[in-house]
């Protein structure tokens, strides 16, 4: 986390621009430059910058925004749009694994038949298509052609759970597609690679029953390199909410990233991309807890 | 006369591969008495293993069995539906197989096996805990209790092997496939694991068909013994008699080099050549491209014969009158 926070800060440093230029404006003079940049510590040596920021996040204080939301504090800019990203990103998760688990449980049991090759199919499709693509793909079809979802826009969850997931549907199986498409091959292909296993075919000549066989030698086992990868997706996830929150309109963390960037607000990227990198390591931890707790093997 | 424990006639088994049928078992034919061992010998790819799948209904779904009939305790089980022979392993038919660190699933426990088993045949079962702990202990794991909580990673291989011993012997089945249960132990551990065998064998009062390539460990442990060769059966009859008096040259094989094998010899007699896999020819002898007496009349269909005073040989020159060569 301390690495990654090092290199949020020193990247966001290194990037071009300067935020008193866009906030300031043409009429920026160097005197009320040095006097904007004074007033937010900008002046400092980087180190010095560094540590103070640091100081903040451990505060919950992410400092107040230079240009997207002048003055803004950005705990509050934060605590207003992550909402909103979580529960498309918690949508899009739960499509994806919802799918994943029906196409790749019935690809394996139907291994080498025509099921099989249409969920396989249906998983290269995705995994080939880009999200922002299908994205507009789905724009056109279920939105424009078809009218049942609106096109942009998002009704947060805190007015209304219905219209949240009504208006969200879109943007959530954008992401999911391609997410769904990874999940369900690596499920087949774990299915199937315990399916040849030695303890099934103990477990059917002990007079298990077929299901109880599926379940408990194949499907349980299986799960484990599934979750791992669901895991390593949330960085792509993170990456689809970016691009698809903007295409659709969703006024959440992912979006206000790529504004700050635009405005090079550059406190607002740094506070976007130190909340990712704590979303994206808490959820490798609980995944390695969940391993631990279904594989032995990986319990110490 | 009493109805056989199992009497299997003329199964045939054909794996469906890409570049088409496969035979890998044929006309496969034998009863096992009540109480009885049978050995089943043969080298990799000679049709054992798929054979004992056939009969407990265990095929992978490429490969197809046909046989007149599969008959266990005078009940045709060869068109079972699968809920019906369900019900059939485990409490009547197992099977033992050869890797025991495989045959635990290595996210459960001991116990959890156990557990699993008593649930799916809880006929004869009081306390399913206590019953499993004992069934441990017949098997000479000292501290029972812990083993059922230990996973399958954290027990040796030999343990292991003896834990699933106990596990297969849980439900009480009448016959049992053992299918090379001792091929990854070492020599002392396998004796014990065979002397094991048999004493709950009779304990639980268990009919065997014991696969192995060991042909001194089939000798010790068979009443009878069958010998395969490329998918058919080439000598079936007494183990004193296979061991002593075989009559198929691929039999004698196997009995020369078992002899020189207890014996101190620098150089073991080897049966020149290889079986091949699959698309064996029906109408002459399989083995005739390996074997020392090939004649003119082996280019013909050799049937399973039987030889009076021996059992069957499926070979020209076993006969009636010639005892022995």
């Amino acid at each position: 986390m301390l690495v990654g926070t090092l290199v949020v800060f020193f990247v966001m440093k290194a990037a071009p621009g300067d935020p008193a230029l866009v906030v300031l404006g043409d009429f920026a003079t160097p005197e009320t430059i040095a006097k904007f940049n004074a007033d937010r510590g900008l002046d400092a040596p980087w180190l010095m910058q560094y540590l103070d920021w640091l100081g903040g996040i451990l505060r919950f204080d992410f400092g107040t925004s230079l240009s997207v939301s002048a003055d803004q504090d950005i705990s509050a800019l934060l605590a207003f749009r992550l909402p909103k990203t979580l529960f498309i990103g918690l949508y899009a998760m739960t499509i994806a694994i919802t799918l994943s688990l029906i196409l790749g449980t019935l690809a394996a049991v139907n291994r080498g038949n025509a099921i099989d090759t249409g969920a396989t199919s249906l998983a290269v499709l995705g995994v080939s298509m880009p999200d922002f693509w299908f994205g507009y793909m789905l724009i056109l079809g279920l939105s424009i052609g078809l009218g049942l979802f609106p096109s942009y826009g998002f009704i947060p969850p805190s007015q209304s759970i219905l219209g949240a997931l009504h208006s969200g549907f879109l943007p959530a199986l954008a992401i999911a597609a391609p997410m769904a498409a990874v999940f369900t091959r690596t499920l087949r292909t774990a299915l199937i690679e315990n399916l040849d296993r030695e303890h099934v075919m103990v477990s059917k000549s002990l007079g298990h029953s077929g299901r109880f066989t599926f379940f408990h030698h194949v499907f349980r086992n299986s799960i484990i390199p599934y979750i791992v990868v669901v895991g390593l997706q949330i960085r792509y996830l993170l990456g689809g909410v970016v691009i698809i929150e903007r295409i659709f309109g969703v006024n959440g963390v992912g979006s206000l990233m790529v504004e700050a960037a635009f405005a090079r607000d550059y406190f607002v990227v740094q506070a976007c991309a130190v909340v990712f990198l704590a979303i994206v390591l808490g959820v490798n931890y609980l995944v390695d807890l969940i391993c631990a707790m279904l594989d032995p093997r990986r319990a110490r | 006369m009493t109805v056989p424990l199992l009497d299997v006639k003329n199964l045939n088994v054909t794996f469906q591969m890409a570049s088409g049928d496969l035979p890998v078992s044929s006309d496969v034919s034998f009863t096992l008495e009540h109480g009885k061992v049978l050995g089943l010998i043969g080298e990799s790819g000679s049709g054992k293993t798929v054979t004992s799948k056939a009969i407990l209904g265990l095929l992978p779904s490429v490969g197809t069995a046909k046989s007149d009939f599969i008959r266990y305790k005078g009940r045709d089980i060869s068109d079972l539906p699968p809920h019906e022979f369900d019900k059939l392993r485990g409490a009547d038919l197992a099977m033992i197989f050869q890797d025991p660190v495989g045959s635990f699933n290595p996210v459960k426990t001991i116990g959890w096996h156990f557990r699993a088993a008593g649930r799916v045949h809880p006929e004869g079962h009081g306390d399913i805990a206590a019953d499993a702990a004992e069934a441990l202990r017949k098997v000479d794991i000292a501290d029972p209790k812990t083993a059922l909580k230990k996973f399958p990673h954290q027990l040796s291989g030999g343990m292991l092997q003896r834990c699933l011993i106990a596990l297969i012997m849980f439900s009480r089945p009448s016959l049992i496939v053992a299918d090379e249960p001792t091929t990854n132990l070492d020599n002392l551990v396998e004796r014990q694991i065979i002397t094991l065998f048999d004493k709950l064998r009779r304990d639980i009062d268990a009919s065997f068909i014991f696969i192995t390539h060991d042909m001194t460990i089939a000798e010790q442990i068979s009443d009878d013994i069958i010998v395969m060769y490329a998918g058919q059966i080439v000598e079936h009859g007494s183990a004193k008699a296979l061991m002593h008096a075989p009559r198929h040259p691929y039999t004698q094989g196997l009995v020369k080099t078992a002899r020189e094998l207890e014996g101190d010899v620098d150089t073991l007699t080897e049966i020149s050549g290889e079986v091949g896999t699959g698309h064996w020819p029906d109408n002459k002898c399989r083995f005739a491209p390996r074997c020392p007496h090939y004649q003119a009349a082996c280019d013909h269909a050799v049937p399973l014969h039987p030889v009076a005073g021996h059992g069957a040989v499926r070979c020209v020159m076993a006969t009636d009158k010639e005892a022995t060569r």
